[in-house]
């Protein structure tokens, strides 16, 4: 979502319509600081951006959605998207906070993300619609333009076992082996097809239940 | 009910701001110390695996206590690691379960710490703690009930990782099963600890703040009482402590586990990490 706050004249509303955009172009290459193959954009970690005019010049106010609460890269994370946005020609001033609402789920990230996660060696998160039984008909639309096409529908109420595609083979018959890992937002699954570990993105508010051991 | 909706809705109000303090104290200073014991247990734990879970748990949970902190910052107007390290003993609101010891001896000096012991307090305090969440996330004060609805998505793995342990030690060995019903007995001597609201209980209860003690003893003890039934244990007693740490009486383990972690803090509160 972008806002504008209202600006002087038609010339000081282009100009700051043009930073709005190479914001987010820059926005859209800033890497997770440990998944560089997607950018904070891709994730959906980015909520809103302020363009403030400021004495002829402009103010960029950025509101982040941190993945997990207290996850370590977010100062790294604030400092790159400061670094990468200060540069931009009429920008004075950069201001990145973390914001706790709305709160980030894994149903943010953007389709393109899905499989550069898994070129990168990381299974995306599963993708579900949530089946209501009487469907709003003016439902909010998605965060992040068009949703994922969904792996599979569930219930309102109901749940699915979490079973990702081994992003090495592409097999299913995976196992959970630890629901920690390097980081707070990734698992470490098993592929019994091809017998390697790998890594997955933990499901975040969405109706998953995790496999239980025989 | 009045909902408050920033820090400047309430910070002018003696009572709504008193008991908002007193409850995010007690919700800061549990995760301060269940972070703080989770990470006394890096290397020790019984396998690899586990060393990656726990220190993970950890870590989650040490950004819950940050980002409750960071909330009592413009409450307060003092900073969250002032507020994590530099408060006097009876300033501290953690439950006496949580600051318990893992075990004899220190991390470093001849640790002979309770798996058995970990297991079942984590499994009482996530329990507790999924409970408190989903409470909270109705709290009339929103920065609260948005972070709440945040940190329990997050705390789902926490509490299934102990109901796995939880789960496979009761089906495997006598030792085990007898090591659990031992661990059982200590935590539930403690477990009423958790769900004190302190000197303030009237207020946060009756402004909405937060849920009160008795729902979440309820809903608490019917969830572990599950647990128990599913593995075929008994259900301990509960204990009736002396204190619950939410007045700000504390063992001394405890004040001396907050002087460790603020030890180099205190050294030098300006420097700059």
């Amino acid at each position: 979502m972008t806002v504008d706050r209202p600006i002087g004249n038609a010339s000081s509303k282009r100009e700051a319509e043009k930073i709005r955009r190479l914001v987010e172009r820059a926005l859209d290459n800033v890497g997770d600081p440990e998944m560089p193959a997607v950018s904070l954009s891709e994730l959906g970690m980015v909520h809103e951006i302020r363009i403030v005019e400021a004495d002829r010049s402009f103010r960029v106010e950025i509101d982040l959605l941190p993945t997990f609460v207290g996850c370590p890269a977010l100062e790294l994370m604030r400092r790159e998207v400061e670094r990468t946005v200060r540069p931009i020609p009429g920008v004075v001033q950069v201001e990145v906070r973390f914001v706790s609402h709305p709160r980030w789920t894994t149903d943010r990230i953007r389709p393109s993300a899905r499989p550069k996660l898994e070129a990168y060696g990381i299974a995306p998160p599963p993708c579900l619609t949530v089946r209501s039984p009487a469907p709003a008909p003016d439902e909010a639309p998605p965060p992040n333009g068009a949703p994922a096409p969904a792996e599979a529908t569930v219930a309102v109420g109901a749940s699915v076992e979490w079973n990702p595609r081994c992003p090495y083979c592409g097999s299913e018959d995976t196992i959970l082996e630890n629901p920690f890992g390097p980081t707070s937002c990734r698992s470490i699954f098993y592929c019994r097809s091809c017998l390697n570990p790998f890594e997955a993105m933990k499901p975040l508010g969405v109706p998953v239940v995790l496999q239980r051991r025989p | 009910m009045e909902r408050f909706a920033s820090p400047e809705a309430i910070v002018n109000r003696p009572d709504a701001r008193s008991a908002l303090v007193e409850l995010l104290f007690q919700l800061a200073d549990d995760d301060l110390f269940v972070a703080h014991r989770a990470s006394e247990w890096l290397g020790l734990a019984p396998h690899i695996e586990e060393d990656v879970a726990f220190s993970s748990i950890a870590q989650n949970t040490m950004g819950h206590a940050l980002y409750w902190y960071t909330l009592l910052e413009p409450l307060t107007g003092k900073n969250a690691d002032d507020l994590a390290y530099l408060r006097p003993r009876e300033a501290y609101r953690q439950a006496i379960l949580v600051e318990r010891p893992n075990g004899p001896g220190l991390f470093y000096e001849n640790p002979s710490y309770d798996w058995a012991y970990a297991v079942v307090r984590g499994l009482a305090y996530e329990t507790f703690k999924r409970i408190r969440l989903e409470a909270l996330a109705s709290s009339s004060y929103v920065p609260l009930a948005e972070a709440a609805l945040k940190m329990r998505d997050e705390q789902f793995y926490h509490l299934y990782h102990w109901e796995t342990w939880w789960t496979e030690l009761s089906q495997s060995t006598d030792e085990a099963r007898r090591r659990l019903t031992e661990a059982a007995r200590s935590v539930f001597h403690d477990l009423p600890t958790l769900w004190d609201l302190g000197p303030k209980a009237e207020t946060i209860v009756r402004l909405g703040l937060g849920p009160s003690a008795e729902e979440i003893e309820r809903k608490t003890l019917k969830a572990l009482e599950a647990e128990f039934r599913r593995v075929a244990l008994s259900f301990p007693p509960l204990g009736s402590p002396a204190f619950t740490g939410r007045e700000g009486q504390h063992t001394d383990e405890g004040w001396a586990a907050i002087q460790m972690m603020g030890e180099v803090y205190r050294m030098a509160p300006e420097a700059a990490w």
